[in-house]
């Protein structure tokens, strides 16, 4: 710590019994007290931040019902884990050459994420047909929804939350949806990851380099459900509800508030100049596409310095 | 003003109490009243942001927008309006009937500033642009290339940013109904700024987030503002087609594309300003903490929690000291150890103030953003075919034992730090997807609503229900819910929408229809009458935070019965909640005779405008 001479805060003047004192010293001490008092640095202030919301989230079309056969068509906003795939090409090939069999030089981040894939988690039944193809069952039949944020200034990150809904067991449709992967009950208890980058600040596009703030990886996220004890929580027709309601006698077709619901506090700080880049994965079941078809709501909460 | 002059001590001067005790008298002064003001901070201005998540703009929105007869119309540029009204105790708007309301803005108003704006979406981490899942050379719907990595075409990521702004029709109609198509459209750009797809592309700091820093360009209150996109080469369309007729392409087709995960914040500065303070005669916010309230002392200045300093000022001619009671060293250090304690005042997580309060100004104006009914199959929901809505279409949920057909979302978004919530704003959308038309649109204007003759916002053909609440029991033993707002336009009695704005995103379009109007939705409030204020009728502020035991207790809030009463989340909530439920006039969701849209390209938007709290950075506790 570096000497001070003064253990004053606001003046590095000292007056004590048997010193000698002159009106030269008692000016400048008055000015170094009244210079902080009218410009009070921000270092003097204990509640120097207020919160930042960024919420995502959607409803695809997979809320049909009765409605027509379940249709997927596309999967947006999420996007393959891997840019490269053994066993199968997901880049396009040029015009020109047709006949490229592996990922073109310009592929810059085979793995564009990392942190997310263990052995355990695979959406693929061992010894089937899939199977064949280790890198592919590791890491190509999940996807990713990535969102990038930007801090000029120093941040913290408070709390990450992930929501995904499903009608309560009292829906008006007679019958909840959990999530749960149906493609292999044996692989029900561990699904994706949820994860915290920043980038790399002098190699911002090498997501090798990226800092890893939070993973979650192996998320069972069937073992965070909304409430575990709903049913008496939420007693179906009788909890105090909002209005469009979503009792019986209600005109919301939902129910009460069901599904996962991930909430992580956290006390992540931020340097300025941080892009951050939020991202869940998920399991692509190879046709039944689950997951796709459920409402997710992601929320970061951060705080910001007054500036 | 709590800055502080002095008498200067120059040499030979008589030293008197005025120079030294008498500033730092000032000085406690306003430290005891809790009058640290923000004039003398250096860092004044708190921030916020208003952030847009859109999980995808594909190739099915449609950038250039044609007429019936095969003329071109003007690019359709991706949009989304919003504004940014005062807090209730600065909102001050005048008018009588047949003459349109009138604004006010008064000295004092915080300013608020845009300071930066960022633009992301995701590539995967690739350097390439990334195909959507039509395939163009056929029809919708119908490619295999979605996801992938197109190394050719980044061109389709070439774009446009731009901020533009415009009064409000509120403001401005000359009646109940304008339609004029001039009002429809910004008055003036704030900036554009162009980004060559290339960019996006490079392996080296790729500008993915774009950010641009330091517009200082400061935002007016009771203006609409409209952040544009425009893509020009995201649809790349070939031969014209049946499924394709608003393109005026002739040439072979290029591959289509999507943006995935767009994030869009604005983050804007804005003067620290007095909380709210509870007022069971003038300001009776609802919901708030009665921990304070119930007594004087809502702000815990030192005057209130007894904790006074005090400067003891020797008497003239006495011994220059320092410490005595009088002594120089003595008082400074009342005034040193104050500094050393930091200044407090704000709200912490657990909506619990500081012990005791020295600054003012503790609060700053909010914006959380909460996207509805986006990214369905055909990111729009149509009335002529109700099976493409992702809709709820043959449930019968009504009470009312009709066949309530229904459109429907709920977002939930758990709460963190406290807030005090002033106006809610609903943004609508009906812009055009390319292929309506190929969903049995026989004309283009069609697609969008008719003009409304109601200043409420209710169409003909659309029936919404919405709701915006908060709800504990996110794992708790609690499971209860209260309306901060709720409209029913069914019901034909307030409380009501009250249209703020019509927008037209479409350039050079001077059709009377809109692609987006922006909806005051009205706080809850008394069955007797409203007593908040708004662009139409109010409640007033609510508050919503989490608590610990001694801030559960909470003031009374307005029920679903439009009495006050003890909140039935018993200061316990732990999230906000949004439900919306749109139906057409016969309570279903599907008319074959219809074309209208119910909900345009890229779903609606809802705001919460209010005030949030200074708080610490690290509560001291990672539990929920």
């Amino acid at each position: 710590m570096a000497y001070k001479k003064s253990p004053r805060k606001i003046t590095g003047h000292q007056f004590a019994k048997g010193t000698t004192i002159d009106g030269g010293r008692l000016d400048d001490c008055m000015e170094d007290i009244s210079s902080r008092w009218n410009e009070v640095p921000g270092g003097d202030i204990e509640p120097r931040w207020t919160q930042t919301v960024f919420h995502a989230g959607w409803q695809p079309k997979g809320l049909t019902y009765p409605g027509p056969a379940f249709t997927w068509k596309h999967h947006y906003p999420w996007l393959t884990v891997k840019n490269s795939i053994a066993g199968g090409n997901n880049w396009l090939a040029v015009a020109t050459d047709d006949s490229l069999t592996t990922a073109p030089d310009s592929v810059q981040n085979v793995y564009r994420l990392k942190g997310y894939a263990n052995n355990n988690n695979n959406a693929v039944v061992p010894g089937s047909a899939d199977d064949e193809y280790p890198d592919l069952n590791r890491f190509g039949w999940r996807r990713a929804a990535t969102t990038a944020l930007y801090f000029s200034r120093p941040a913290i990150i408070t709390q990450m939350s992930m929501l995904i809904r499903a009608d309560g067991a009292d829906s008006i449709l007679g019958t909840n949806r959990p999530y749960q992967y149906t493609y292999s009950a044996a692989l029900d208890a561990v699904h994706g990851a949820v994860l915290l980058d920043v980038d790399d600040p002098t190699n911002t596009e090498d997501r090798s380099l990226n800092t890893k703030e939070f993973a979650r990886s192996q998320y069972a996220f069937r073992a965070l459900p909304f409430n575990e004890h709903a049913s008496s929580v939420f007693v179906a027709n009788t909890f105090p509800d909002m209005f469009p309601s979503v009792h019986a006698t209600g005109t919301m077709p939902y129910g009460r508030p069901d599904g996962i619901a991930m909430v992580e506090e956290t006390n992540i700080p931020l340097p300025a100049d941080s892009r951050v880049r939020f991202t869940v994965v998920i399991e692509d079941q190879r046709g039944s596409h689950v997951p796709f078809y459920k409402p997710y709501s992601l929320t970061i909460h951060a705080l910001e310095m007054v500036e | 003003m709590s800055k502080v002059t002095r008498p200067k001590l120059t040499r030979g001067t008589k030293l008197k109490t005025a120079h030294v005790h008498g500033v730092l008298g000032d000085i406690a002064t306003d430290l005891n009243a809790s009058n640290v003001t923000i004039d003398q901070l250096s860092d004044s201005m708190g921030t916020f942001r208003i952030n847009f998540h859109i999980p995808c703009i594909d190739s099915r929105f449609a950038s250039v927008v044609q007429r019936v007869d095969g003329s071109i119309a003007g690019l359709q540029q991706y949009a989304i309006p919003f504004t940014l009204p005062p807090a209730q105790n600065y909102f001050k708007k005048t008018g009588v009937v047949g003459d349109p309301p009138r604004f006010k803005v008064d000295r004092g108003v915080p300013r608020i500033i845009l300071d930066e704006f960022s633009f992301s979406f995701d590539q995967g981490a690739a350097n390439a642009a990334r195909p959507d899942y039509h395939d163009i050379t056929t029809s919708y719907g119908a490619g295999t290339n979605e996801g992938t990595l197109d190394y050719e075409e980044i061109d389709a990521y070439t774009m446009e940013l731009s901020l533009s702004e415009k009064d409000q029709w509120f403001f401005t109609a000359a009646s109940a109904v304008d339609g004029a198509a001039s009002k429809r459209h910004p008055k003036r750009t704030i900036f554009t700024y162009p980004i060559n797809g290339a960019v996006f592309a490079s392996k080296v700091n790729k500008p993915n987030p774009f950010v641009i820093t330091d517009i200082n360009h400061v935002m007016r209150p009771f203006t609409t503002y409209i952040i544009y996109l425009s893509l020009p080469n995201l649809t790349k369309v070939g031969v014209q087609s049946a499924s394709m007729p608003n393109s005026p392409y002739t040439s072979n087709p290029d591959r289509s594309h999507a943006l995935y995960s767009v994030q869009i914040s604005l983050k804007c500065r804005t003067d620290l300003d007095r909380r709210d303070e509870y007022s069971a005669a003038s300001n009776s916010i609802r919901n708030y903490p009665s921990k304070d309230s119930a007594t004087t002392d809502s702000i815990r200045s030192r005057t209130v929690t007894g904790d006074t300093i005090s400067i003891s000022t020797p008497l003239s001619n006495t011994d220059i000291e320092a410490e005595t009671a009088g002594g120089i060293n003595t008082n400074i250090q009342f005034v040193d150890q104050a500094f050393r304690d930091k200044f407090r005042g704000g709200f912490n997580d657990r909506s619990e103030t500081a012990a005791t309060q020295e600054l003012y100004a503790d609060s700053c104006y909010e914006v959380l953003t909460i996207p509805l009914l986006n990214n369905a199959q055909d990111q729009v929901y149509g009335v002529k075919n109700a099976d493409l809505n992702g809709s709820y279409a043959g449930v019968l949920p009504s009470g009312g034992g009709g066949a309530y057909e229904s459109i429907a979302d709920r977002r939930i978004i758990p709460l963190k730090e406290p807030m005090i919530v002033h106006h809610i704003i609903l943004a609508r959308s009906f812009m055009d997807p390319a292929t309506y038309a190929a969903h049995g649109a026989p004309t283009h204007t069609e697609k969008y609503p008719a003009l409304d003759p109601n200043a409420n916002g209710i169409f003909a053909n659309i029936q919404t229900e919405l709701g915006v609440g908060i709800g504990s029991g996110l794992r708790g033993d609690l499971g209860a819910y209260i309306n901060l707002a709720y409209v029913n336009t069914a019901v034909g009695a307030a409380p009501q929408f009250t249209v703020i704005d019509y927008i037209n995103s479409i350039g050079n379009y001077t059709s009377s229809a809109y692609t987006h109007d922006l909806l005051h939705v009205p706080l809850m409030s008394l069955a007797t009458g409203s007593t908040g204020l708004g662009y139409g009728s109010n409640g007033l502020p609510i508050y919503m935070g989490k608590s610990w035991d001694p801030t559960s207790g909470r003031t009374n809030a307005i029920n679903t019965a439009g009495a006050l009463a003890t909140p039935a989340t018993k200061g316990q909530e732990q999230f906000l909640e949004v439900r919306i439920r749109l139906s057409n006039s016969a309570g279903a969701v599907q008319d074959a005779t219809s074309s209208k849209l119910y909900v345009g390209y890229g779903g609606l938007w809802l705001y919460v405008i209010g005030k949030k709290y200074l708080t610490r950075g690290y509560h001291g506790d990672a539990t929920t």
